[in-house]
């Protein structure tokens, strides 16, 4: 019955794709999403998040599932900016000429998909954390960078997955002198979210130093065997470079 | 034809004998001039509208197509045989009447114009002209006002001069802009405890608020009768809307639900027996 990557020990529902027979009930951490058959093809969608509800009518056809799934987290409380600001809560510290792979937190979001024919379209998209919904400004108020904003930590075995993904970055430090970073932005377009039973996660960053306040963002390819899930926005550029700092 | 028409009809001007035909031939270059003019304000609009600003290709639309008609009545007039010199000399006596008679309409004009070099506004900036207490979004520049749509949603013509020459405050050239608020606290409450409430109520409740730069909460006066914080907040340019309902609100709840008092105006009254 559940097409879907399944935990038997989790109260919460999984990502994956639900057939919908007369009614069909998933929870997430703080949400609740339910959908209900009214007539043959028309069905009614209700969720009730902590920071939000959401109802509405689908007249979608008969054939339809409904698809869940981690996105990019730049939809929330509305579609603004590509980039993305990590505050970093211990600041990680790389040595002159050094090299260093660090493992982030990585804030996602929850597209609800309706499903046919192989086609999929966004009828909602939620988060199970509201705090990770912020906005940040990244550089002067002139001249600076609007971007999405979420505190994280050094992501470890007990990673929510309902609200941070797993991201790693690699760092060059290329200057003469030690590297304090406590922040990364990022054009998260670049990116892909993919999820399996082992988490979700987002395709790596290479971050070059290259001056004291300067510093080149690249995205890795992934090339683990997930699900990828499905991305709402288009790629917007190869790189970000990082001229306000990133202590 | 020609003849045929003048003879069916010719009148006298200054001296100067006009037939028919040279009306129809004046009509018709006008027409044509009003044709050339449309269209090359068309293809200006689908040629360099994309790569100028709206309020910019407007403009130079608006002066080509004027311009096109001026410069075919320029024509067609000495084309008639009209000596413009003539009239020259007697518009400048003229002139002079007429320039006092329409002094403002000049003044706006060029004021029109400086306003559109020099650009302090251009269509779509949310501005404030303070010496004439308005606040709202510039909806278009004419070459003789200025004309601006409220927040109440009623529009609001100014004429140029009076904009060129007034203080303009520009909300737009910003991505972020900071907003604060005061509030009084008691004096019998914590004021670190007052700060870190309201802290986490903006975190939590005003999701449109910047994390970076964090708000920022500072003791600005010690009144009569509370202390006083000031709460400033940074917010992209178009999310006012969406936290100045709710700014007072969510600080005033978080307040009251912490049980710091905002205290009204209050004089202590000490009674001496002796």
């Amino acid at each position: 019955m559940l097409e879907s990557i399944s935990d038997p020990f989790s109260k919460y529902a999984t990502f994956g794709s639900y057939p919908i027979d007369d009614k069909l009930h998933l929870q997430f951490p703080k949400t609740n999403l339910s959908l209900k058959k009214e007539s043959s093809d028309r069905y009614s969608y209700h969720r009730i998040s902590a920071a939000s509800e959401q109802k509405q009518v689908l007249d979608m056809g008969s054939k339809i599932k409904l698809h869940v799934c981690p996105v990019l987290p730049l939809n929330l409380p509305e579609h603004k900016t590509s980039l993305l600001y990590l505050d970093i809560s211990t600041p990680l510290s790389v040595g002159k000429g050094m090299t260093s792979k660090i493992t982030l937190q990585y804030p996602v979001e929850i597209g609800v998909f309706v499903e046919c024919n192989s086609e999929y379209d966004l009828i909602d998209c939620f988060s199970c954390d509201p705090l990770l919904s912020r906005f940040a400004l990244y550089g002067s108020p002139t001249d600076g960078y609007f971007c999405k904003y979420a505190f994280v930590e050094f992501a470890d075995d007990n990673i929510d997955n309902y609200c941070f993904a797993k991201m790693d970055v690699h760092i060059i430090n290329n200057t003469n002198t030690p590297a304090k970073i406590s922040k990364v932005i990022f054009d998260a377009s670049q990116q892909d979210v993919f999820y399996s039973e082992d988490g979700v996660f987002v395709e790596s960053l290479n971050m070059v130093i290259e001056s004291k306040n300067k510093a080149t963002i690249n995205c890795e390819s992934f090339t683990k065997d997930c699900s990828k899930s499905i991305k709402l926005q288009a790629k917007e550029s190869e790189f970000f470079v990082m001229t306000e700092g990133y202590d | 034809m020609f003849e045929f028409l003048d003879s069916i009809y010719t009148f006298e001007i200054l001296g100067n004998s006009f037939g028919l035909s040279m009306i129809v031939t004046s009509i018709m270059f006008i027409v044509a001039g009003f044709i050339v003019a449309g269209v090359v304000k068309t293809i200006f609009a689908k040629k360099f509208t994309p790569s100028l600003s709206e309020h910019t290709s407007k403009n130079v639309g608006k002066l080509l197509y004027y311009g096109i008609i001026v410069l075919t009545f320029l024509i067609v007039v000495t084309s008639a045989g009209v000596d413009l010199s003539g009239l020259l000399v007697a518009g400048g006596i003229f002139g002079v009447v007429i320039g006092f008679a329409t002094q403002s309409v000049v003044s706006n004009l060029f004021s029109g114009l400086f306003l559109m070099i020099e650009k302090p506004l251009k269509q779509g900036d949310t501005v404030e002209i303070p010496e004439m207490d308005v606040l709202g979004t510039v909806l278009d520049i004419t070459m003789f006002s200025t004309i601006l749509r409220k927040f109440d949603g009623t529009t609001m013509r100014i004429p140029n001069d009076k904009v060129f020459t007034s203080r303009i405050r520009g909300f737009n050239p910003t991505q972020a802009r900071r907003t604060s608020v005061s509030v009084g606290i008691s004096y019998s409450s914590n004021t670190k405890n007052a700060i870190k409430t309201i802290k986490h109520a903006i975190k939590h409740n005003l999701e449109y608020v910047l994390q970076k730069p964090e708000p920022e909460i500072h003791v600005t006066d010690l009144a009569d009768s509370s202390v006083n914080l000031e709460i400033m907040m940074w917010y992209h340019r178009e999310h006012w809307g969406k936290i100045y309902p709710q700014l007072r609100d969510v600080i005033k709840s978080s307040l009251d639900a912490n049980g710091i008092e905002i205290p009204f105006p209050q004089r202590v009254v000490k009674i001496h027996n002796n």
